[in-house]
């Protein structure tokens, strides 16, 4: 609830500039890392658009895989999330590069009636 | 704009043919408001030389009586002050204060982790120029207070016998987000058969984090002092640097 309270703040900011329009689509690219979990994400934001954005509003997820640069041999690799290993070496040693982000990257307006 | 992580900003706006539609592209990172905050708190928390430790784990890990024996042995040799995060009721700040630790209680009510917002407010309840370590005692739970940054210089992350020795792989944000896991109530370990530390320690790997592992139990003299030494270490070092730094 907090995340989804997090992104209806950030639309917040574009619907000031569109007094006379209304959020019809709402599209945001989440990574399995960021704690968003779909499912239940998309039922926290069917519960509270009412009393924020709008009850029109429908929204899109995007999930992006995880990816790792193993810090011993330097591959690139997708892995799960219970399971971030190199699937090159198997060394535990890696860095994240993609699948914890949370990012708001589309939303359609519509002029309202 | 990089497909992963939204790295390049760009926004948009174009008015569809049909021109009831406008579509705006961007890459808001939703969490930035609470990591702008966040930042704040911590540039605060560095002006006044104060180290910050995060706490976290499930709820009944022994994170309030970890703090308790901390600080009944450190107390004299630190100044320490506390910041207790739960739903209801102030029993884990009333349990500080009988140290004779300053402690402040956030009530979250059906909020299920702190966030920077909530610190900020409640960093102005402690004299921050007379403390050399704030610990905050986040809400028990092993999901959100991992994604919510408040400013702290480490996290310390709990997993306790009686929970099980495969915790990590199945909360792999909040592993993750470890600078040093504590594997407590290590005096269950005669009597939980099923918990296998090497298997811990796997576990946590698995999730891609190399941080240290410590054993501790609060009826352990040798195996308490083993996290009082890294306590102690990265207090000293926290304080080294900030006096290097002002100089």
């Amino acid at each position: 609830m907090s995340l989804c309270q997090s992104l209806f703040d950030v639309i917040a900011d574009y619907q000031l500039e569109r007094e006379e329009q209304i959020v019809k689509v709402v599209t945001i690219h989440v990574g399995p890392l960021s704690g968003v979990e779909p499912t239940l994400f998309v039922r926290a934001f069917n519960l509270l658009k009412g009393q924020t954005i709008g009850e029109q509003a429908v929204l899109r997820i995007d999930v992006s895989p995880i990816k790792v640069v193993c810090k011993l041999c330097g591959s690139e690799s997708e892995v799960s999330a219970n399971r971030i290993i190199c699937s090159q070496c198997g060394s535990w040693q890696t860095t994240l590069i993609e699948g914890d982000q949370f990012v708001l990257s589309r939303i359609e307006f519509m002029q309202s009636r | 704009m990089c497909g992963g992580c939204g790295c390049e900003s760009k926004k948009e706006s174009s008015l569809n043919t049909d021109f009831r539609v406008d579509v705006v592209n961007m890459a808001e990172d939703i969490k930035g408001k609470n990591a702008a905050v966040a930042k704040t708190n911590k540039a605060l928390f560095d002006a006044h030389n104060v180290l910050v430790i995060n706490l976290m784990s499930s709820p009944g890990s022994g994170k309030t009586r970890l703090l308790e024996e901390t600080l009944r042995r450190l107390k004299h040799r630190y100044q320490f002050a506390v910041l207790e995060g739960d739903l209801e009721t102030e029993n884990d700040a009333n349990r500080i204060r009988r140290h004779g630790i300053h402690a402040e209680q956030i009530a979250t009510g059906q909020g299920c982790h702190l966030d920077a917002d909530m610190v900020s407010t409640a960093i102005g309840n402690f004299e921050l120029a007379s403390l050399d370590v704030l610990f905050i005692e986040n809400v028990g739970n092993l999901i959100c207070p991992a994604c919510f940054d408040l400013g702290q210089h480490k996290n310390v992350i709990l997993l306790s016998v009686p929970e099980g020795d495969d915790k990590p792989e199945k909360y792999p944000i909040m592993f993750r987000a470890a600078d040093v896991m504590l594997i407590t109530k290590t005096d269950f370990l005669d009597f939980v058969m099923e918990f296998d530390v090497s298997r811990a320690i796997k576990s946590f790997n698995s999730v891609g984090d190399n941080a240290p592992v410590l054993e501790v139990s609060v009826k352990d003299d040798e195996r308490f002092n083993g996290w009082l030494a890294y306590l102690t270490q990265i207090i000293d070092t926290h304080l080294s640097n900030q006096t290097r730094q002002h100089r």
